[in-house]
């Protein structure tokens, strides 16, 4: 069943509008929940009158600081533990450090009723001198927390007083004496924008108390046991006490994988006993949670003068907002799943800072770290080939890292599957790189350019990620997977349901899938880092590896054979290919009073290292050197992610990363007012990519074999998000000669670069 | 107050107030197909049909459509498992969450054109449907297929 385009198990269910997304589970009786958010952007509460609001009628409570415990910071990112990400806060705060922080939360009849309770809290506050800059706000002389106000498992770099949330360093021998040792240095700085994640679903949670003192939580997730886990630490409650579900999910890309909201309705319900939901606007769900982390990125890139690359330096500084959600593991992958793209040069360094400040905290991101990282180093390739003089597939093709060779940055050290030659060499066909490379001109306006951009990314967390699956033989002779995992839209669910009857030899009918639930599901990290089909999906494997070992041991006692049958469409066979029994007939005898056996099954996998998966991208594009702008013609992607389970799953994730890219690098753009409120804060003030503006898209799959993955596969949620921005900039560095460094690349940037080169004496290459 | 009009082909009568959307009564009266992404009319998902035309659910007060016809993916679905068997074969569902606004553009679409209908076309009339997952090339190749499938002898 694996390397075929099977559809999703959900997919046609979904399209006709079925009951399966959070909202849908909603009943009519369930309390409904508004957040008051701060309207400023560092304070300290010191009164909240809340009489105005109770006075309101249908509303039944009004949650403040007063109602969650203060005095143990938690983080809310949903990663595995111990987190690296910086603890420091809770789940209501007293200081509110963002403009629309929460301050408290209406809980009320209707939503009518909790809007007009909203608008009557009295709040008084204590103003605070806020930054926004995180390029001034180390070291700035206002620290956003105080002491006690934050914690760390392990040293992640965290200097509260200085601002610092983190800090990462990478050093791999003397970078600076091989650097002035370098016929040529490419130094460039990079500044890429914060970004919204734009999931088509807004954040949700819905609640309710089970009779039994217990909570059963319905949220719209990317981590079932990590939200489980850091709510009722924060909220002070043993875990068993939270059930969470994750239903359909709908679009997360990181975004989902902070629980912003999940302790807030569990709050309410712990308060009320009873249900409570919470479904946030757009302008909510964009004001309260999270984006890409802006970063400022330096790469010097030392080489000698026939491209051979010598020495690799980057410099690191995000802006993690408010508050610390995974900026230390941002810096990670900053550098971790960038680096190693190309061969180990004499000395190589990565320093990672990560930035308070009073702005929306960021978090989570597909790609997380590696695409602002990605943007500048690809940026400096593309420049030092300019340069030189070089074709840029050249130059990469000089330096890139192959299969069987190592890297002191890479997880797990040495790579074991690789055709990224072959990507660049294809992609280069497909694009019409010859014909095209650099550039030409179509009229007196019009420049038409290709450009192009590698990257990797990584599968899961290496030493890090553990999770168990389980399947179970049921009577019928139909098999239940049982898997914590959590498919955000992806078609994860169908992945290890392909993995699964793929290692069982049955149809895939015959295997039912239960997924994302902290009390029936074995424990899963969740989705995040890339990780269903690799980590997961081994574990799966594991398990019903384990099962065919069992049914056959079982059967060969049950039926009196001298060697175990094996499982083959359903039925089972002898060494010499005789029937000896159906599954179904098998399945029955083993579950009756004769021998009352349940076959269940628990595989388990730690992840040893995250075994990269590439990308090739190549774009077409015209820009038109009056206006600026720039239309994009056409783009390839050349993947090598392993065996490719589901070729059409993996395509449109393809597409769609890279789309979600080219709206990075051309248009989306988080933008805040002087005092720290979002700008942008809808979709008619946030644009992005529409169907007009997705140029037709070509990918092709080069299938290296992982041999530590499942089937041969590696991860691909992310890892097809990074290459447009840097292959969009390179282009049109071949277009006009101008280096693009701050994102997003709009017509008045386009114009003010080319203005610039006009003053300088500089002219276009064609 | 009430308002009665036409939903999915059978008359109702339903209490609304002076501010609920048609989005909010549907999805209130179970239809779960209608989702809402932006509450601004910017994002297409709420799409419905008014007297057989595509429009913005989110985007119209319950209480002036006294009379009209709804039809939400509800009252279409023997059309729309068509369609989604397409989009589906296409891995162009993704999340999901945006593909009721879209099969109801695309059948209302297909009212307007004749086959054989071009990828360009297909992306002009899904420009006011937001998806942030698949980068819409899967749902214009699963469309062009859907409108085009009698020429192809598909049907």
């Amino acid at each position: 069943m694996i390397q075929k385009p099977v559809g999703k198990v959900d997919g046609m269910a979904a399209c006709l509008g079925k009951p399966l997304y959070v909202e849908d589970f909603i009943p009519r009786n369930a309390l409904r929940l508004k957040i008051v958010q701060s309207p400023h952007a560092f304070a300290y509460i010191e009164k909240i009158d809340t009489a105005r609001a109770l006075a309101v009628h249908g509303v039944v409570c009004v949650l403040t600081y007063e109602d969650v415990p203060q005095d143990h910071p938690i983080t809310l990112a949903a990663e595995a533990a111990p987190e690296g990400s910086t603890h420091d806060r809770v789940i209501l705060e007293r200081t509110v450090r963002f403009v629309g922080e929460p301050v408290a939360v209406i809980v009320a009849e209707t939503e009518e009723a909790a809007e007009a309770g909203a608008r009557l809290v009295d709040v008084t506050y204590r103003l605070r001198t806020p930054h926004f800059d995180y390029e001034t706000a180390i070291d700035d002389g206002i620290p956003l927390y105080g002491p006690g106000e934050s914690f760390v498992h392990f040293d992640n770099g965290h200097v509260p007083e200085r601002n610092i949330i983190a800090r990462k360093d990478r050093v791999y021998q003397d970078v600076e004496t091989v650097l002035a040792d370098c016929d040529v240095v490419e130094d460039v700085t990079v500044h890429t924008q914060a970004q919204a994640h734009i999931q088509a679903e807004t954040h949700r949670t819905y609640c309710y108390p089970d009779g039994r003192g217990r909570l059963v939580m319905i949220t719209s997730c990317q981590s079932v046991f990590n939200t489980q886990r850091i709510i009722t630490e924060g909220l002070g409650i043993p875990a068993y006490r939270l059930r969470v579900i994750k239903p359909k999910v709908g679009g997360a890309f990181g975004g989902k994988n902070t629980s912003y909201f999940e302790g807030l309705v569990a709050a309410a319900v712990l308060k009320t006993d009873r249900p409570c939901a919470l479904v946030l606007s757009r302008e909510e769900s964009m004001t309260i949670s999270n984006t890409r982390h802006a970063a400022r990125s330096r790469i010097r890139l030392g080489a000698s003068r026939d491209g051979t690359f010598r020495a690799l330096d980057i410099d690191m500084l995000i802006n993690g907002g408010a508050h610390g959600e995974h900026s230390f593991d941002v810096l990670n992958v900053g550098g971790g799943n960038t680096m190693p793209i190309y061969r180990c040069c004499e000395a190589e360094r990565f320093t990672g800072r990560a930035a308070y400040t009073n702005l929306v905290p960021a978090g989570a991101f597909r790609g997380f770290g590696a695409p602002q990282v990605v943007y500048g180093l690809e940026g400096a390739v593309s420049d030092l080939a300019w340069k030189l003089g070089m074709d840029s597939s050249e130059l990469r093709l000089k330096n890139i890292i192959h299969q069987g060779e190592k890297h002191p940055f890479l997880s797990g050290g040495v790579v074991n599957s690789s055709r990224l030659e072959e990507l660049i060499r294809r992609g280069r066909e497909l694009i019409g790189w010859e014909e095209e490379y650099p550039s030409h001109r179509v009229d007196d306006h019009t420049i038409q350019a290709v450009g192009m951009a590698i990257d990797m990314h990584g599968s899961g967390i290496g030493g890090l990620d553990s999770v168990n699956a389980t399947v179970s033989l049921n009577y019928d002779g139909s098999f239940t997977l049982f898997a914590g995992a959590c498919d955000l839209g992806t078609g994860g669910d169908t992945i290890l349901l392909q993995i699964a009857s793929q290692t069982l030899n049955v149809d895939m009918e015959r295997v039912q899938i239960e997924v994302s639930d902290t009390k029936t599901t074995p424990y899963d990290k969740g989705a995040y880092a890339s990780s269903t089909t690799y980590v997961t999906g081994n574990a799966v494997k594991d398990a019903c590896e384990q099962m065919l070992r069992r049914i056959g041991e079982t059967a060969q006692k049950l039926y009196g054979l001298e060697e175990p049958p094996h499982l083959s469409d359903g039925e089972l066979l002898d060494g010499g290919g005789n029937r000896v029994d159906t599954l179904e007939e098998f399945s029955h005898k083993i579950a009756s009073f004769s021998s009352a056996e349940q076959l269940t099954c628990t595989g388990a996998f730690k992840c040893p290292s995250a075994p990269p998966p590439y990308v090739a991208g190549f774009v077409k594009l015209r820009v038109d050197t009056e206006t600026g702008k720039v239309t994009l013609l056409n783009y390839v992607a050349m993947v090598d992610c392993g065996t490719v389970i589901n070729p059409n799953l993996a395509r449109v994730q393809v597409e769609g990363g890279i789309a979600q890219c080219m709206g990075y690098a051309l248009y989306e753009d988080m933008r805040f007012s002087k005092t720290g409120a979002m700008l942008s804060n809808d979709l008619q003030k946030y644009r992005i990519p529409c169907s007009m503006d997705v140029p037709p898209i070509q990918v092709e799959f080069l299938e290296s074999f992982e041999p530590s993955g499942p089937y041969g596969a590696k991860s691909m949620g992310e890892v097809t998000f990074h290459t447009a921005a840097p292959a969009i900039r390179e282009a049109l560095l071949h277009a006009t000669g101008c280096q693009l460094n701050t994102l997003p690349i709009t017509p008045e940037k386009v114009l003010a670069a080319l203005e610039e080169q006009k003053e300088k004496g500089g002219r276009l290459p064609c | 107050m009430q308002v009665s009009l036409h939903v999915n082909g059978r008359p109702v009568t339903w209490e609304t107030t002076l501010s609920q959307t048609l989005a909010d009564a549907l999805r209130e009266h179970g239809c779960t197909s209608v989702k809402c992404g932006c509450e601004q009319g910017t994002c297409g998902m709420c799409t419905v049909w008014l007297d057989g035309k595509p429009v913005l659910s989110c985007s119209l007060l319950l209480c002036r459509l006294s009379g009209r016809e709804v039809t939400t993916v509800e009252g279409v679905e023997p059309q729309a498992r068509v369609l989604a068997s397409y989009l589906v074969a296409e891995g162009g569902d993704q999340c999901g969450f945006c593909a009721p606004g879209y099969i109801m553009t695309i059948l209302a679409m297909e009212k307007e054109v004749s086959a054989p209908v071009s990828e360009e076309t297909v992306q002009a009339y899904l420009a006011g449907n937001l998806c942030r997952c698949t980068g819409y090339r899967s749902k214009l190749r699963a469309a062009v297929k859907y409108l085009n499938r009698s020429q192809n002898g598909t049907v």
